[in-house]
């Protein structure tokens, strides 16, 4: 029996990925939920919110939060912008947008290693870490406090939007029927648009989240963070944002104690080996809609 | 005083069908297609399975742009032209629209699904509000369903809650594609006399595509039947029950 505070420190830590996880899965479903298209620049998008902070910085900018607002309106921008070549010419085709995205993903990618010569790139510090003891030898840093305040407010925050406010509501209805969106006076092609650009501005921060987490980024952060992201929406099944929520913590946390208890090599293990067997037993997913399987993806 | 007879005589219908086409890629579903509704008018868009009706009810909604001809909207003294529209546009008119399937927000409950039928029609919230109120008290089987899914609630139910929804933005016409499809004898009765009922209180008028023929010529007041895409003939839904081209129409000769 491992020691308690032991315990607890790897699912504080499995807490604060799997929240970054959480905001990439729900990235993925406000645009598969919406639009039916599966984004896969989402992942280069992230990568573009942490490399716009990085930017700023080397043109001298050194202010974190501003940097931050920076990286995260560039990868919206990306975005829709992303939105506008890639998605809406094709008229949302199910397979051509799935290439055409996976296109952008490699243009973004390729064109920042050539910017950055593809090394590792350090990564700012929103503030100067210090370290509180909790109790025993457990300790937790102020940084991985901010990690999880950000990412867990930024969830409520996008639970709220979705179900209370309109903007929010009106993507809800189009996804679940753009006709009776039309029919209720909702301008569907706007709140696609809409979708887009929320999609990308959380995939900015869970870049940059995921950036002051490790203390570096590189061009190509956002492939495995993105296929993380895509086995939790398969896992929690399509279109269920708290669904997204739970499962991208439970898989932070078992990532977690996989680590300790057999290396980091198993890490990406867990995600895979738990998707397939979860399809196994439950093709929709834990809490999807009978009919709306994995196999869409 | 005589001219101000005939400009009376001459007002134009709420909503002016003319030779309308509609088409899927090489596919013609429907063409030269003419159809009017008077204000406080209910009308029948029949016609057997194939024949393109839905395509026209879907072609007025905005829902796919027609090919060819003219759809004009009177709304008082303005006339909108409104082919080549989107939706939402028509929504903001005051056309409400119910389609066949898939009525209800499955994962909204009914009370959201009635929100959300004037949210973004009306002008403010307290204005939405208190016309759900209004709704949940006027359709009882709702009223004890506020909290329930859209996709829990029986056909009838998920039927009654489309209509309610619809109502919410005080629409001046309905378009309804097969209101009985699904149903049960009683519950399908129940619904006719629903958008009965709403014609005559609200003033709401109806343009349906219907199969229930029967059904359909006894709540309407005029009626066109419709075949393999063209209109085949139209007049008061009375003669047209009585026509032989009715039969004709559906079974084929």
């Amino acid at each position: 029996m491992p020691p308690l505070d032991y315990v607890v420190e790897q699912v504080l830590i499995g807490i604060s990925t799997g929240a970054i996880y959480a905001i990439v899965a729900i990235g993925y479903n406000l645009v598969f939920g919406v639009m039916n298209v599966l984004n896969l620049t989402h992942g280069a998008i992230m990568m573009v919110g942490s490399f716009g902070v990085l930017l700023l910085y080397y043109l001298g900018l050194r202010d974190f939060w501003l940097a931050s607002a920076f990286g995260v309106a560039l990868a919206l921008a990306t975005g829709l912008l992303v939105e506008r070549v890639a998605v809406r010419p094709l008229k949302g085709n199910w397979w051509n947008t799935k290439v055409a995205t996976l296109g952008c993903a490699m243009f973004l990618e390729n064109f920042v290693t050539r910017l950055t010569e593809g090394r590792p790139m350090p990564f700012p510090r929103p503030f100067e870490p210090s370290y509180y003891r909790i109790a025993g030898t457990l300790e937790i840093s102020n940084i991985q406090i901010f990690l999880m305040l950000c990412s867990l407010g930024l969830m409520a925050g996008m639970v709220w939007f979705l179900r209370r406010t309109s903007p929010g509501k009106a993507i809800r209805v189009v996804a679940q029927s753009p006709d009776l969106a039309h029919s209720v006076g909702i301008n569907v092609q706007r709140v696609m648009v809409l979708g887009f650009a929320v999609s990308a501005a959380l995939a900015g921060v869970a870049g940059i989240l995921n950036a002051v987490t490790f203390g570096s980024t590189y061009p190509f952060v956002g492939q495995l963070l993105g296929l993380k992201g895509l086995v939790i929406l398969i896992v929690a099944g399509i279109g269920n944002v708290r669904g997204c929520l739970v499962v991208a913590l439970v898989l932070g946390v078992l990532e977690s104690f996989a680590v300790v208890a057999a290396g980091s090599a198993v890490r990406d293990l867990v995600g895979y080996a738990g998707m397939v067997l979860i399809l196994l037993v439950r093709p929709m997913g834990l809490f999807g809609e009978e009919g709306r399987t994995g196999k869409e993806i | 005083m005589r001219i101000l007879d005939t400009e009376l005589a001459t007002e134009p219908p709420l909503l002016a069908v003319t030779d309308l086409e509609v088409r899927y890629g090489m596919v013609v579903a429907a063409t030269d297609i003419s159809i009017e509704v008077g204000r406080g008018e209910i009308v029948a868009l029949l016609g057997p399975n194939g024949a393109g009706k839905t395509s026209v009810l879907r072609a007025v909604a905005g829902l796919v742009p027609p090919t060819r001809g003219r759809i004009e909207f009177s709304d008082g003294e303005l006339r909108h032209r409104l082919e080549g529209r989107p939706g939402f546009a028509l929504a903001r008119l005051g056309i409400g629209y119910v389609p066949a399937q898939h009525v209800v927000l499955p994962r909204m409950t009914v009370e959201e699904n009635l929100e959300v039928g004037g949210r973004y029609l009306l002008r403010d919230l307290r204005e939405v509000r208190s016309r759900v109120a209004q709704m949940l008290e006027r359709f009882p089987a709702l009223g004890a369903r506020r909290q329930h899914f859209g996709g829990m609630l029986s056909g009838g139910e998920q039927r009654q809650l489309a209509i309610a929804r619809a109502l919410v933005a005080r629409p001046r016409l309905m378009l309804l594609d097969e209101p009985s499809v699904g149903l049960a004898p009683l519950v399908l009765e129940e619904i006719f006399g629903l958008l009965r009922r709403i014609n005559r209180e609200d003033g709401v008028s109806i343009l349906m595509v219907e199969q229930n023929v029967a059904k359909a010529l006894e709540l309407s007041a005029r009626a066109y039947v419709m075949r393999v895409g063209a209109m085949d003939f139209s007049g008061p839904s009375a003669e047209v029950a009585k026509s032989e081209r009715l039969s004709d129409a559906y079974l084929g000769s």
